[in-house]
């Protein structure tokens, strides 16, 4: 008891802590707790919100800086009133019978500092859902985020919504987080394991909801048979839609794909597959000018020759710069392995079943190509009861979705209040 | 020195008729024509008895016998770092050298056996005796004595020392057990053969800043010594010291001017690329450098930045003969023959940069506890 005391003490006297307001205000916590405590959370799904978002979304489209990457311009339309809308709809069918949504009260994001756009759906989704809002950014901002958040300003601005959406920067080993979690109902972590390990052990307000995204890995499942009949255009078009899937965050986001499984009974046309497949992800990265630092070129061949001692490999292709494809004879624990940049594992497997083995609590997406339907439920009834959050086509593993890492966000961002007549 | 030396020891055939040339004397073309060979052989008695070495050349390489010596299979030096590489028997291991790396405090570990132990001195003797000469003068070590204690298990640091004491007598430590200055012992020492041929060794960053210093203090005449160096400027650099003013300096200070720096590392232990008056770096007869471009790994020419290749015919005991340094140079010319030298002339340039990768993981979160 005598401990907890000093503790809360502690963290009062820490108080002063100077948090910058995005982009320059200096604050104390102090401050910041008192000014966002005079502001009161909205409605889940208001109208003014929907608008801030497509106002965003109209600014970055309008940006010509920003539009030149995929991530920004994934993100505008996101946020577009259309989109948002089917979201709200969708959300409303999947509330309980007798329920009402409300907002949670303050929420607390805590994002990568390195996945750029994260923050602002993890934002967006508690907005959306009426909550009051703390968003840490990272440590050092890229000219395009700066760019983005102040678009985001201008339009919470616009609605008088500012007060209540902060924005802030603060030394990672500073006391802002103890303060900031006191007042939190609701926290994302985004960052990994290490991260939340450290931070899930700092207390927060007793009813305050943690939301972890822990280190994940993202792996792909391409029918051998479809890619077999696959003509030149398809198989480029299949390339193109990886290309994102693998380089896109340099694969190190937690979706980005780092091993190819392909399914059928053929071992040698998934040979044949992986070399004509690997030939034309070099084609997109070169034509894309995929930048690699010699750094991380060093590490993945580093990687590939430590693969080649430790793990069961059959071939290791590693001509281009772009493109290191280990193909495997069994199937290791290959998740730690992440040079990233261009690293791919491939195994042929017979069935789904093979892919069921070696799924774990820690697989995020899986990407598919070739399968229909009914097949495509048959594997993912199979994969589901060991791991993995999503299946979703070739092409989209990093496309945000409000379902993600087995949460529903919107959801999650809110309660549910019971209405019994 | 070779008498214990077995006879059909891999590319030793190769290695002898390489070292009966003097140093650096050797044209470009004829020593690839020996090296060629003499690398081929060690790739298939390193695929044969190293089985992890095995292993790489399966999976990535199409055919370790190759064409040219730029097509023979090469492996990245934080290999040694990750796995402890062995072709000889357990039994046969001399000793085990660690050095501390690039990759944080990951050591490299290096299995030496006697014929390697053997073919590193026949040929670091053959370049620091070309420039210190064939008497073994008295030797300034600019290191401490703990360094080279125990040899079953020496540094980087302690093996570069213990492998360059054998050129030197009357040996006298610079430093104690704490890094400390043995001001008394040095002045005495240096009293002792004042008017005799001198030879130094040092790494290079101890050496600017314990010798450097008490040279201007002690206004020591150093003008009959020869100082050999090696380690990187790294640490010289952040204080704005270049080779240039290196050079300079301690000739100004002590009339030291027989300075010669080279460039080495403990996974190609024997192999050192020395300076000569122009002030680049030449490998020794039985190695040489290939320049690499650090995104595609094709060869380079001559007057091209890249990654730094060794390979030499020195390691018998562990699959070092042909390894991807993460430090980048440029061959300057070939065959040019400053001092007499051929072969080609490197320039290190430094290391790899380091680049960060995004990611949704954080990397820093150890420092986020609150």
């Amino acid at each position: 008891m005598g401990l907890q005391y000093m503790k809360v003490l502690h963290s009062n006297a820490e108080r002063s802590e100077a948090i910058t307001l995005f982009p320059d205000r200096q604050i104390t916590v102090d401050i910041l707790i008192k000014s966002i405590g005079d502001q009161s959370p909205h409605p889940v799904l208001s109208p003014p919100r929907f608008e801030v978002l497509n106002a965003l979304s109209k600014a970055i489209l309008k940006d010509a800086a920003l539009t030149k990457l995929a991530p920004w311009t994934a993100l505008a339309y996101w946020l577009r009133r259309s989109a948002v809308t089917r979201l709200a709809s969708d959300f409303d069918k999947r509330l309980p019978q007798g329920t009402i949504a409300a907002p949670r009260g303050c929420a607390v994001h805590l994002p990568p500092q390195n996945v750029d756009t994260i923050f602002i759906y993890s934002w967006a989704i508690s907005f959306l859902m009426g909550n009051l809002n703390i968003v840490r950014l990272p440590a050092r901002l890229g000219a395009h985020t700066k760019t983005a958040i102040v678009h985001l300003q201008a339009a919470l601005a616009d609605r008088g919504l500012e007060e209540s959406n902060l924005f802030v920067q603060y030394p990672s080993e500073s006391d802002v987080n103890r303060a900031l979690f006191s007042i939190a109902d609701l926290r994302f972590i985004w960052g990994g394991d290490a991260k939340i390990r450290a931070l899930s052990v700092v207390p927060a307000k007793p009813n305050c909801l943690t939301l972890p995204f822990s280190d994940r890995f993202s792996f792909s499942i391409l029918d051998c048979q479809a890619y077999d009949r696959a003509n030149e255009t398809e198989r480029d078009a299949l390339a193109a839609s990886m290309f994102f899937d693998v380089y896109q965050f340099d694969q190190m986001a937690c979706s980005s794909t780092r091993l190819i499984f392909w399914l059928g009974s053929q071992k040698e046309a998934a040979k044949e597959n992986t070399k004509d497949l690997s030939q034309r992800l070099v084609v997109q990265a070169a034509s894309r000018a995929y930048a690699i630092a010699p750094q991380t070129r060093m590490e993945k061949f580093a990687a590939s020759n430590r693969a080649a001692i430790d793990l069961g490999v059959e071939r290791v292709h590693d001509s281009s710069p772009h493109v290191t494809s280990v193909e495997l004879c069994d199937l290791p624990d290959i998740r730690e392995i992440k040079p990233g940049a261009g690293f791919l594992f491939f195994k042929h497997v017979n069935n789904a079943s093979e892919i069921a083995a070696f799924v774990r609590r820690k697989d995020q997406t899986v990407t598919h190509f070739g399968f229909d339907a009914d097949a495509l439920k048959r594997i993912a009834s199979e994969l589901l009861v060991s791991g993995v959050d999503r299946l979703v086509p070739v092409g989209s593993a990093l496309n945000f979705d409000v379902i993600w890492d087995g949460f529903d966000l919107m959801a999650q961002s809110s309660r549910l209040v019971k209405v019994q007549v | 020195m070779g008498s214990l030396t077995v006879q059909n020891s891999p590319a030793l055939t190769q290695f002898n008729d390489l070292m009966l040339a003097s140093q650096w004397s050797v044209p470009q073309q004829d020593k690839e024509t020996l090296l060629l060979s003499g690398l081929n052989d060690l790739s298939k008695h390193h695929s044969a008895n190293c089985k992890e070495y095995g292993r790489i050349t399966n999976a990535l390489w199409d055919r370790f016998s190759a064409a040219r010596v730029e097509d023979v299979p090469f492996v990245p030096v934080s290999l040694f770092k990750s796995h402890r590489l062995s072709s000889v028997p357990h039994e046969a291991v001399r000793m085990t050298m660690t050095s501390s790396g690039t990759t944080g405090s990951s050591l490299s570990k290096i299995a030496i056996d006697h014929e390697t132990t053997s073919r590193q001195a026949r040929s670091l003797n053959a370049s620091i005796s070309a420039v210190v000469g064939g008497k073994r003068p008295p030797m300034l070590v600019v290191d401490s004595e703990t360094v080279v204690r125990d040899p079953k298990l020496l540094s980087a640091r302690g093996a570069g020392v213990l492998g360059m004491m054998r050129f030197g007598r009357d040996h006298c430590f610079l430093l104690d057990g704490d890094m400390k200055f043995r001001r008394e012992a040095l002045r005495d020492w240096v009293a002792k053969h004042q008017g005799t041929p001198i030879l130094i060794f040092g790494f290079t960053f101890l050496v600017w800043q314990f010798l450097y210093s008490f040279t201007q203090e002690d206004k020591l005449d150093l003008s009959n010594g020869v100082l050999v160096h090696s380690g990187g400027w790294k640490k010289l650099q952040s204080e704005a010291v270049s080779p240039d003013v290196f050079r300079a300096s301690f000739h100004q200070s002590s009339g030291l001017s027989r300075i010669y720096n080279f460039y080495g590392m403990v996974e190609q232990m024997g192999a050192i690329c020395l300076e000569a008056s122009d002030g680049f770096l030449y490998p020794p007869n039985i190695a040489d450098v290939i320049i690499r471009d650090p995104a595609t790994f094709a060869p380079l020419a001559p007057g091209k930045e890249g990654l730094i290749q060794m390979v030499s015919l020195v390691p018998t005991s562990y699959p070092g003969h042909s390894v991807l340094t993460e430090d980048l140079g440029v061959i300057e010319y070939i065959d040019r023959g400053v001092d007499g030298r051929l072969g080609k002339a490197l320039r290190v340039i430094g290391r790899l940069p380091k680049t960060e990768l995004r990611g949704c993981s954080d990397v820093v979160a150890a420092s986020l506890a609150a």
